[in-house]
């Protein structure tokens, strides 16, 4: 039987479809690893839902505290613009961090005010409210999935710092992770 | 120039589809910022106010007002709103447990003394919001509400909301002894409904937590396959490579005698390995 192509042509046809399988291989990889480390981030029980459930009790402490505490009091402000800013799902994951550590000052500041507060005292409901949302404030903070996505954002990344697959994929354009601290 | 007129009717309709369903996106996205307790029936107490006889009765006058007007009644209770209004945070509720024409959901916020009404559309026109709120408010609902007094709040509103429902669809609602002790006239005495303040525990908690633990375990179930796959082939895959390599050299020989150039096999054993890779994934 007669060759139609030459062994060149062969070869080249060859290393062209190695060459896609290696590619194609390089970024289907590593767009899955993204997108479980992604899930982590943005999906539903993740570290976004983690801050905006963070944010919600900080709004729903603003509203014991001020049946409280003075119109406009400062610290009851930190705490509501904190919590609305940690509700910004595009902001960064470090300035999402940087409201999370103001909120969690501003709630001391507000909870150590309302200790001194008689009416708050007096308020068997509101100082249950108060240990209620500290609680869950506490119990978010200390979530798994703080630490599970820190870790696998680390671990993405220092496969894309790889000098084999992962100097590939970054000359194709895949984009580190940004951690959570 | 018809086909491209077509062309660009199609694509200016799809554009138009795209920005509508983006401003409907744009509100519910916000608005899944709060969390919403699950649809436990006539009554969803998710801030444990109210006792399981009061739960009881609201139940039983459900079934009495869906069997003689068609109008099914649900009240929800949760600690706080996580920052929405009621009025907003109600109307989400009613969505999300997908609640009809011809029902109306009573939304109480006891952390925040706030409470709201949300009906659906056939409701409102034999029973307008505003009729809906008056009802609230000369009922002593609302007083009753804001001072925590819940079990006489819904016990009064319930017996008021039977002459209403009564009086606009024409039917007989006789509530027997259905809150008895809050109707007007009632000889009894209303229980105090101070709810146990040592209880304020929110089961929003549990799901939430559950969403939490799920989305870490996932991924350590994914981490760990990962890994799996990682470690490269194994034994058999091994051998099975050496028997291919083999078949590409006899066959490489075969080339040499002018038939062929003996990249063939080699193109079975790339795509091979590219197939099971694939599969291996979809299965993961």
């Amino acid at each position: 039987m007669k060759p139609k192509l030459s062994i060149g042509v062969c070869v080249l046809i060859s290393l062209a479809l190695v060459l896609f399988g290696l590619i194609f291989g390089t970024l289907s990889g590593f767009n899955d690893d993204r997108k479980e480390v992604m899930a982590l981030l943005s999906g539903e029980g993740g570290l976004m839902d983690v801050l905006q459930f963070r944010g919600a009790d900080g709004l729903n402490l603003t509203v014991v505290a001020r049946r409280h505490l003075p119109a406009g009091d400062a610290d009851v402000q930190a705490v509501e613009n904190a919590a609305g800013k940690l509700r910004e799902p595009q902001a960064s994951l470090s300035a999402l961090k940087e409201q999370d550590r103001r909120l969690a000052a501003a709630v001391e500041r507000v909870a150590e005010k309302l200790a001194q507060t008689p009416s708050f005292q007096a308020s068997a409901r509101d100082k249950s409210y108060l240990d209620m949302l500290k609680a869950d404030l506490q119990k978010l903070s200390a979530s798994p999935v703080i630490a599970t996505y820190n870790q696998a954002a680390a671990d993405f990344n220092k496969q894309l710092d790889s000098k084999t697959g992962g100097a590939l994929a970054r000359l194709l354009g895949m984009q580190p992770c940004e951690l959570y601290q | 120039m018809k086909q491209s007129n077509i062309g660009t009717k199609r694509l200016l309709k799809a554009l138009a589809a795209v920005l509508v369903a983006m401003a409907l996106l744009i509100p519910a996205l916000a608005l899944g910022e709060a969390r919403f307790p699950a649809d436990r029936g006539a009554v969803t107490d998710d801030a444990n106010v109210l006792s399981q006889a009061m739960i009881k009765e609201i139940g039983e006058f459900q079934t009495l007002a869906l069997a003689r007007t068609g109008v099914r009644v649900r009240v929800a209770v949760v600690h706080f709103l996580d920052g929405l209004d009621a009025q907003t945070y109600a109307r989400e509720l009613f969505v999300r447990w997908g609640m009809g024409l011809m029902d109306l959901l009573i939304l109480g916020a006891a952390g925040e003394d706030s409470f709201a009404a949300v009906s659906g559309a056939e409701f409102e026109q034999t029973i307008s919001d505003n009729n809906i709120q008056l009802l609230l408010s000369n009922s002593g609902f609302g007083e009753l509400f804001k001072a925590q007094q819940y079990e006489t709040a819904f016990g009064k509103l319930f017996a008021a909301l039977a002459q209403t429902l009564g009086k606009h669809y024409g039917a007989d609602m006789d509530l027997g002894s259905l809150f008895a002790a809050y109707r007007s006239g009632a000889q009894a005495t209303p229980k105090p409904s101070r709810p146990n303040v040592s209880s304020y525990v929110s089961s929003l908690w549990d799901s939430v937590m559950d969403d939490i633990d799920d989305k870490v375990e996932g991924y350590a179930s994914y981490h760990e396959r990962r890994e799996r796959e990682s470690r490269g082939l194994t034994p058999a895959g091994w051998v099975l490579l050496f028997i291919l390599i083999g078949l590409v050299f006899s066959r490489s020989d075969r080339a040499r005698r002018g038939r062929g150039c003996g990249c063939g096999p080699l193109g079975w054993i790339f795509g091979l390995l590219g197939l099971n890779s694939l599969f291996g994934r979809r299965r993961g």
